[in-house]
């Protein structure tokens, strides 16, 4: 066994249950034609052959790369630098990814172009480095994570009181965005470097979440102020999601180089961060060059892979089965449904398989990882589901499942261990990545674009939120649920 | 050399990284209740995936102490269970313990042995395993007992009852193993310091074993 066969067995349990549902529905429920299948086999190799070699490059580069930043900056040891520092890197991080840039454009284009896609990577990017910069000052100075987030949350709702209904999707939605492909890993590592050296270990188990879920703070707060001050309208714009496939050929070479351009935007900031690193830390990073090197090429091809087979089939696909299964069966089967894909499409996430291993690697396997993953995929499933209901039920607004959902979130917080707290809200933001994005957000679109009366702008984006906030319930539990056994087992 | 306690011999075994639970709930069901795993990493030797930069992988690190007498069949049963004559399955060792102090005052202290050389065999190392954060407070407790310092590794870790169970899920509290290396005349000291800040003898949370050390270097005097 190495690391790639390593790999290659996690990759395969995370992505056989989505391959074998979309299967089923193909066989029970939904005719696809023949491109579709042949597009969708091919691409279903690219997914796991992807996510192998990007969760390999992970390991071999960029989490490396992340935990040596933080004792870099330490060594300084002055505050004002990490500020600085940690300003710098959070908006890169967040200006680079590529789900980032592809929502800006779309909340731009409903906005008839009154909010410019520049300014929204520009306004989002800036409250997720400023959260940034906060959440590596509380990792410093080991301040506890529960008032910090009850106030971002108080902050939040009380920002909301004064913008539109989309805004508060669009601001949730955009927040899930930024924190994606590329910043789960980094963030993550990030923490840990500044954590590894804490000399408690509680302290440092503590510490080591709760950054990612600063940063999508962050970005909440800074698009509900833009919502504030510009004051924009949007208007529904038909969205051509659908378009028929016909050529297996021509479909894969038209996503090869959006898929590629994606890629680079994403890896670039951070390479090119990484050889500034390296020029002033050369003594200690020559003999690890290789190995550097060799990851950020796994991790590029990986997640070019990984891009081609999420544009080029897995969103047509998730779209057709929204549209077919709200056209032709009852309103239950859908819901039931998309209980179902949401579990199977987290699995395949990569971030959260990064922030899974992460928890593990950090409590030594006392917080089990499958455990977290079931119960993340158990929340997501509900977020998708209560998203398909609110489609249904035209009165059902966003906001009353939000609000309920995170003030739910707020009380339970103060109940349990502070590393679920840090688990819980950050899995709130990495569950959202490039399959949700792509896969799930299609199979949505589907739906909604296909029923009367559903109202796409809103119902879609809406989606995003609710599986942001699903996992920081479930996890919640989870961790109430080990506090009484502790307590029982004495 | 009759005593009444049984002779305790050290296990460890290095197996694939998601197999350290398995093994300790195995020796669970073989009798032998309690384990320590800590996660590990090791590398593979092939030459190619060498140059391709993949030779890194997960192991598990287990800990368990067992009755010497029954050492050698608990290593055969496990070794056929794991298959560990087939490659990368994992491999297994029993290791000789000086003393071992666990659960409900189990004191036992082996007489001590010929000695080969005298020189090379004056150092002995302390095994201490015990809640997740009072790693610090046993080098402490050793430090100023004289010895000059001691290693702090994470793992996880069970003894008799210490599970919990979330569904299927088995939880095993996390553990710290402190490392300590003494010179052999001070051992019985260091160990009494240890054992009176952390009361092993009483809890079920940990235990201590000292072992002999063959050779040590690097112990600046």
């Amino acid at each position: 066994m190495n690391i790639f066969t390593e790999k290659l067995r996690d990759v395969s349990y995370a992505t056989i249950p989505i391959i074998l549902s979309v299967i089923f529905v193909a066989i029970f429920f939904v005719d696809f034609n023949v491109s579709q299948l042949i597009l969708f086999a091919i691409n279903s190799i690219f997914l796991i052959l992807g996510l192998v070699l990007f969760l390999v490059g992970v390991d071999l580069a960029i989490t490396p790369f992340g935990k040596s930043i933080g004792p870099l900056i330490a060594k300084f040891n002055n505050v004002i630098y990490l500020i600085v520092a940690a300003f710098i890197i959070g908006f890169i991080i967040s200006f680079a990814e590529p789900a980032l840039l592809v929502t800006s454009n779309q909340i731009a284009l409903f906005s008839n172009y009154t909010v410019t896609s520049l300014l929204l990577m520009n306004v989002v990017s800036l409250g997720m480095a400023a959260l940034v910069a906060l959440g590596l000052v509380r990792i410093v100075y080991a301040w506890s994570i529960k008032p910090i987030l009850t106030l971002l949350y108080i902050i939040i709702f009380g920002l909301a009181l004064f913008v539109s209904p989309e805004i508060l999707a669009f601001a949730f939605d955009l927040s899930a965005a930024t924190t994606g492909v590329m910043s789960v890993p980094f963030l993550l590592a990030l923490s840990l470097g500044l954590t590894g050296k804490q000399k408690e270990p509680k302290k440092a188990h503590e510490l080591s979440f709760g950054l990612l879920a600063l940063a999508s703070a962050g970005a909440i707060i800074s698009m509900l102020i833009l919502g504030i001050v510009r004051q924009p309208v949007f208007h529904e714009v038909v969205v051509e999601n659908s378009e028929t496939i016909d050529s297996v050929l021509k479909t894969l070479l038209f996503w090869l180089k959006p898929s590629f351009m994606d890629t680079f935007i994403s890896i670039m900031p951070l390479f090119v961060m990484f050889l500034i690193v390296f020029y002033v830390n050369k003594k200690e990073m020559q003999r690890q060059l290789n190995r550097y090197l060799f990851g950020f090429g796994y991790a590029f091809l990986g997640l070019f892979l990984f891009l081609i087979s999420v544009n080029s089939s897995y969103l047509n696909i998730g779209y057709t089965i929204g549209e077919v299964l709200i056209l032709d069966y009852q309103a239950y089967v859908i819901i039931l449904f998309g209980f179902l894909l949401g579990v199977v499409s987290i699995l395949a996430e990569p971030g959260v398989y990064v922030l899974t291993h992460q928890i593990e690697e950090v409590t030594a396997g006392y917080i089990k990882r499958r455990l977290v993953l079931y119960t993340l995929a158990i929340g997501v499933g509900f977020g998708i589901s209560f998203s398909l209901l609110r489609i249904l039920i035209p009165a059902m607004q966003l906001w009353h499942l939000l609000l309920p959902g995170y003030i739910v979130s707020i009380i339970l917080m103060w109940f349990i261990d502070p590393i679920f707290v840090g688990m819980a809200f950050d899995a709130g933001g990495t569950a959202t990545g490039p399959i949700t994005a792509t896969f799930t957000l299609a199979f949505i679109n589907g739906a909604a674009q296909n029923l009367e009366g559903a109202n796409l702008l809103i119902d879609g984006f809406g989606m995003v939120a609710m599986v942001a906030l699903m996992p920081i319930l479930t996890l919640q539990v989870l961790g109430g649920i080990y506090k009484i056994m502790e307590r029982k087992s004495g | 050399m009759k005593t009444d306690h049984p002779q305790y011999a050290l296990c460890v075994f290095i197996v694939p990284g998601d197999k350290g639970s398995r093994l300790v709930n195995y020796m669970g069901e073989l009798g032998v209740a309690g384990g320590t795993i800590i996660p590990a990493k090791g590398t593979s030797s092939d030459k190619w995936m060498q140059r391709l930069q993949l030779v890194e992988n997960h192991k598990d690190l287990v800990f368990i102490a067992a009755p010497v007498d029954q050492s050698n069949q608990l290593m055969k049963q496990v070794a056929s269970h794991f298959k560990f004559e087939k490659a990368n399955r994992g491999i297994g060792f029993v290791m000789p313990l000086q003393r071992i102090v666990s659960k409900a005052g189990q004191a036992h202290k082996k007489q001590p042995t010929e000695r080969v050389n005298e020189d090379m065999q004056k150092y002995q190392a302390i095994y201490t395993i015990v809640n997740l954060g009072d790693g610090g407070l046993v080098v402490k407790a050793a430090t100023d007992a004289g010895a000059k310092g001691g290693t702090i590794i994470h793992g996880r870790g069970a003894g008799d009852g210490e599970t919990a169970k979330i569904f299927a899920i088995e939880l095993e509290p996390e553990k710290e193993i402190v490392l300590i290396l003494v010179k052999a005349e001070i051992v019985d000291e260091v160990c009494a310091a240890i054992l009176e800040t952390v009361d092993l003898e009483h809890s079920k949370s940990g235990i201590l074993f000292v072992q002999d050390v063959i050779s040590a270097y690097g112990l600046v005097q």
